[in-house]
């Protein structure tokens, strides 16, 4: 029987691997919550970081935010705690992948989010980064909280610095995060000027342009151009499997496939994604998901259909064993669902942005045709 | 409106062709070869019986350096010069409508690259289309003069290059860069040194030669600096990528970039390459030539588009077919490669089902019986019971081995995921995932009548262990000296984790974990008393509950430190108060 204790430099290659691995799954988030409780018995703080940080790669990418919201503090704690320079920069690196989802939890409060990112600004320009990358994540924070004059003050303020600086996302994600903000301010123009460029692969990354193409179909539906929606369709499909949570990636999609009545690849997909909506995860992909879902059912309702065969979790309330649904009780689920989300968000934002936005949502989709 | 031309600050454009395109001056004698070998691939293309030859020439008079490339390719005209040497960015490989993919250059800038090395760059060249000299001067500050030339020249062109004091060139470094650029083009390049000749750079790629012999893995060792032993023949399915692929003969960790050498139509392009085979693929290294495959701009990276895709994935098959091959013929090479590699080999598994199917036997898995493949532990067991955490299989493993059990432990990176597959495919077995509460629940319950005697015995002790959340159940298992197995679930870990880092962080991050979740009480662990030990039956038959507290206290402490589970401070305290209640009992 070969030893199964690991050394310290197996247990730091593993949580290394963990940390860095693309395709990220349970079993890793597990055998990375296993490092953290090694490096504690190794009694070796530095190691308990990096498997801290290891596991907060996994949980983010696997849609459970919150989880990795969670651990944070502790590796702050200990850059805080021991001045680690090497870690550090790890830290504030996944500080982003926090600010960015915390917003997307409506019972964390403004004034909290606010003083995370005071917190945040003060670390990065204390490390030497610009203002620039604090500009760059209030874009996406001012449209997640519907304050969208803010959101373009905030774009204005980060197009003025034209130096990188360090702690910056790569270029190809600063262009794809921008796409988000100029397909919700509706400048179609400049959104496919932007684009082009991942789509010729000038800028790319390990998730760009993967991850653009979605948002490529959702602008490209918005300005109707159909062909292209179609083939960034086929794109976004090759290029996401849908093995985990991608549902702000399947928003788009299910969108697509409602107005072109391709109902079967919508079920199939929200057969994929609809656990995870209804897991975990950053609330504001959960109301996109099950806001696009409440426009398939309405199509599918429009024509003229009064049931759906659909594979919902088990352990649903409205689930039964046959599988088949009236639309008209899924379309109460979904839409309970939406509002549920809208007025929470309404009620931590103080205005009434998502509730607006379940209306325009449903007047722009439901009007439009291929 | 009036239209103008930009203006080309030339020295502002070296600057960023050395400070930003090129990795090093010294691409320029790669450039120059470029370009003779593009000419000469143009008078081929006219004539196909025609035989190439680049002649490098290096005169080193000590204050003055010269360098002259010499090709009898299809030379250029008067009003080529103009258009192709004197505009930048003009190329006359970009406007051909027949034969493009067959050159290497593409962007009209190579030449520029000269500039680095020199002053000035003299150009004569005789064309074989008008039958005219022709000779063009271009100098640094960006001004040029072209005139025709009464000389009775052969076709072809000449480079001359009167090398700059400050840059470092002498014989061994032309060697060196001729051996990386010119070793594999299909023109014969000859080395002239101070008049004198020195050596021919023509060499077949080791793969195109009858047999694969020694040479391959002296190549290896010389590109790699690495000892090899395996290696193979990579090819895709189209027959335009061919190469070697050398097995890393060292553990190799998922993650690992390899860079591979890679050389487009013969032309070395760059040695950093790692775009070229699959991420899994991090246990091989090699050298590539392409002859479709495109570089970007500086023509030292590859420029990915979907063919650069497609190629990824066909000589990610290659590797895949030739390791079934191995299977099929050598499998004493595929047991010895899995014992190196078999984490890179698991990854690529889990992406591949076919591969999956056939390459699971030979996987190596530690059991309770000691390290098994899957064709060993199928040959013992239809149940192939496994767990998937590796304290957890240590806890289990003296229970196991005490009651004949075969557990696999499949803590190890990709095993679980493996055997979960498994399970999906191979029917013929029953895989079955468990954990240590799945093991404590089929453990023997003890008889109705003594339970009933101990029951009370057994609320006692559970009082003392409310405080950790932990669950008390009694049941009879081998070996007898082992007095208890402990589970917590992952969750139950989480969780403890989690409130541990809300109670010691400021209110700003605590009231966030707040706002997120809620803990439940609820117990978070079990510990299995094992009924066959003397010491549980004696504190369970015994009326004096005077030492309960201590034992199952010191008892729960004792598996959560076997099961490498991290202590609370409350848990260490434990072992401090009721070692005291023991010397104070005992003295």
């Amino acid at each position: 029987m070969e030893n199964t204790e690991l050394t310290y430099d197996e247990l730091d290659d593993l949580i290394y691997s963990l940390r860095y691995i693309r395709d990220v799954s349970e079993s890793n988030e597990k055998e990375a919550l296993k490092c953290i409780q090694r490096a504690i018995n190794m009694k070796e703080p530095e190691l308990e970081a990096k498997a801290r940080l290891s596991y907060i790669n996994q949980v983010i990418h696997l849609n459970k935010h919150e989880l990795g919201i969670a651990m944070f503090p502790s590796v702050l704690k200990y850059c805080d705690e021991t001045q680690d320079y090497y870690i550090y920069y790890s830290t504030l690196w996944t500080y982003k992948w926090i600010i960015e989802h915390i917003k997307g939890f409506s019972k964390i409060s403004l004034q909290k989010i606010e003083e995370l990112y005071n917190d945040m600004e003060k670390r990065f320009i204390d490390y030497g980064a610009t203002k620039k990358v604090i500009h760059y994540f209030k874009v996406n924070y001012y449209i997640a909280i519907g304050e969208i004059d803010k959101a373009k003050l905030a774009y204005k303020n980060y197009k003025l610095f034209s130096k990188e600086s360090t702690l910056e996302d790569c270029k190809a994600c600063q262009r794809d995060s921008i796409l988000n903000y100029l397909n919700v301010t509706e400048n179609y123009k400049e959104f496919f000027k932007v684009a082009q460029v991942l789509i010729d692969k000038i800028e790319t990354c390990a998730e760009v342009p993967a991850i653009s193409y979605p948002k490529i179909l959702l602008a490209s539906i918005n300005s109707k151009k159909w062909e292209q929606a179609a083939e960034f369709e086929l794109l976004t499909k090759k290029a996401i499997k849908f093995k985990h949570a991608n549902l702000e990636e399947a928003y788009p999609l299910v969108i697509y496939y409602a107005i072109t009545n391709d109902f079967l690849k919508a079920r199939n997909l929200v057969e994929k994604q609809i656990s995870f909506a209804l897991l975990n995860g950053n609330e504001i992909d959960r109301f996109k998901f099950f806001l696009s879902f409440g426009l398939l059912l309405t199509k599918i309702k429009q024509n003229g259909k009064t049931k759906l065969k659909l594979k919902l979790p088990e352990n649903l309330n409205i689930s039964n064993s046959s599988n088949e649904y009236l639309i008209e009780d899924l379309l109460n689920f979904a839409d309970s669902k939406v509002k549920e989300y809208a007025s929470a968000f309404d009620k931590r934002n103080a205005n009434n942005y998502y509730t607006q936005e379940i209306e325009t949502f449903y007047n722009k989709y439901l009007t439009l045709k291929v | 409106m009036s239209t103008s031309l930009f203006q080309v600050d030339l020295s502002g454009v070296l600057k960023v062709l050395s400070d930003s395109l090129y990795s090093s001056y010294q691409v320029f004698i790669r450039e120059l070869l470029q370009n003779s070998v593009d000419a000469i691939q143009a008078r081929k293309n006219l004539n196909h019986e025609f035989t190439g030859k680049i002649t490098v020439s290096y005169f080193d008079k000590g204050d003055e350096k010269t360098l002259i490339v010499e090709d009898n390719g299809v030379g250029l005209t008067l009003d080529e010069v103009d258009e192709f040497l004197s505009k930048i960015g003009s190329s006359s490989k970009r406007n051909q409508k027949v034969n493009r993919d067959s050159f290497i250059g593409q962007f009209g800038i190579g030449l520029l690259s000269c500039f680095m090395v020199s002053e000035e760059v003299v150009v004569i060249s005789h064309s074989g289309k008008t039958n005219e000299s022709v000779k063009w001067v271009g100098n640094i500050n960006g001004t040029y003069q072209k005139s025709r030339i009464e000389d009775d020249l052969a076709i072809g062109t000449s480079v001359f290059l009167k090398i700059k004091e400050d840059v470092h060139f002498d014989y061994d470094l032309i060697v060196e860069l001729l051996h990386k650029y010119a070793d594999y083009l299909d023109t014969d390049v000859q080395f002239i040194y101070n008049g004198i000749e020195k050596e021919s750079f023509n060499k077949l790629f080791p793969w195109e030669k009858a047999t694969l012999d020694d040479s391959v893995l002296r190549l290896g060792r010389e590109k790699f600096n690495e000892d090899f032993s395996m290696y193979f023949m990579l090819k895709d399915s189209s027959g335009q990528n061919q190469g070697i692929a050398y097995i890393i003969p060292r553990k190799t960790h998922y993650g690992t970039v390899n860079a591979h050498q890679v050389y487009i139509k013969r032309m070395f392009i760059s040695d950093k390459s790692n775009e070229i085979l699959p991420e899994w693929a991090f246990f091989i290294k090699a050298i590539i030539n392409s002859s479709n495959l495109s570089p970007t701009a500086s023509r030292e990276e590859l420029y990915k588009n979907g063919v650069l895709d497609k190629t990824k994935i066909d000589l990610g098959n290659c590797i895949k077919e030739y390791m079934m091959d191995l299977g099929a013929n050598s499998p004493e090479s595929l047991v010895k490669l899995i014992k190196i590699h078999g984490e890179a080999l698991k990854s690529l598994s889990l992406e591949d089902e076919s591969f999956l199917k056939f390459i699971a036997q030979w996987f190596v898995f530690p059991t309770t019986e000691g390290n098994l493949t899957l064709n060993e532990i199928r040959k013992k067991t239809k149940s192939i019971l496994y767990i998937s955490d590796l304290d957890e299989f240590r806890q289990v493993l003296p229970v196991a081995k005490a009651n004949n059990q075969l557990i696999v432990n499949a803590g190890y990176i990709y095993d679980t995921e493996i055997l979960n597959k498994l399970k999906e495919i191979d029917k013929k077995y029953n895989y079955q995932l468990i954990d240590i509460e799945y093991y404590g629940n089929i453990l023997s319950d003890l008889p109705i009548e003594i339970y009933d005697a101990i029951q009370s015995r057994v609320v006692d002790l559970q009082f003392h262990l409310e405080d950790f959340l932990c669950e008390l159940e009694i049941k009879s298992f081998e070996p007898e000296k082992l007095p208890a197995i402990f589970y917590m679930s992952q969750d139950s870990m989480l969780e403890r984790d989690l409130t541990n880092i809300k109670e010691e962080s400021d209110d700003l991050w605590s009231g966030v974990t707040d706002s997120l979740f809620s803990f439940n009480k609820q117990y978070l662990s079990k510990l299995f008393l094992n009924y066959n030990n003397p010491l549980v039956v004696k504190i369970l038959t015994s009326k004096n509950k005077d030492l309960d507290k201590v034992f199952v206290q010191m008892v729960y402490v004792n598996a959560l430190m076997m099961g490498h589970y991290p202590l609370k401070n409350t848990e260490l305290e434990l072992i401090n108060s009721n070692l005291l209640v023991l010397l104070e009992k005992a003295l």
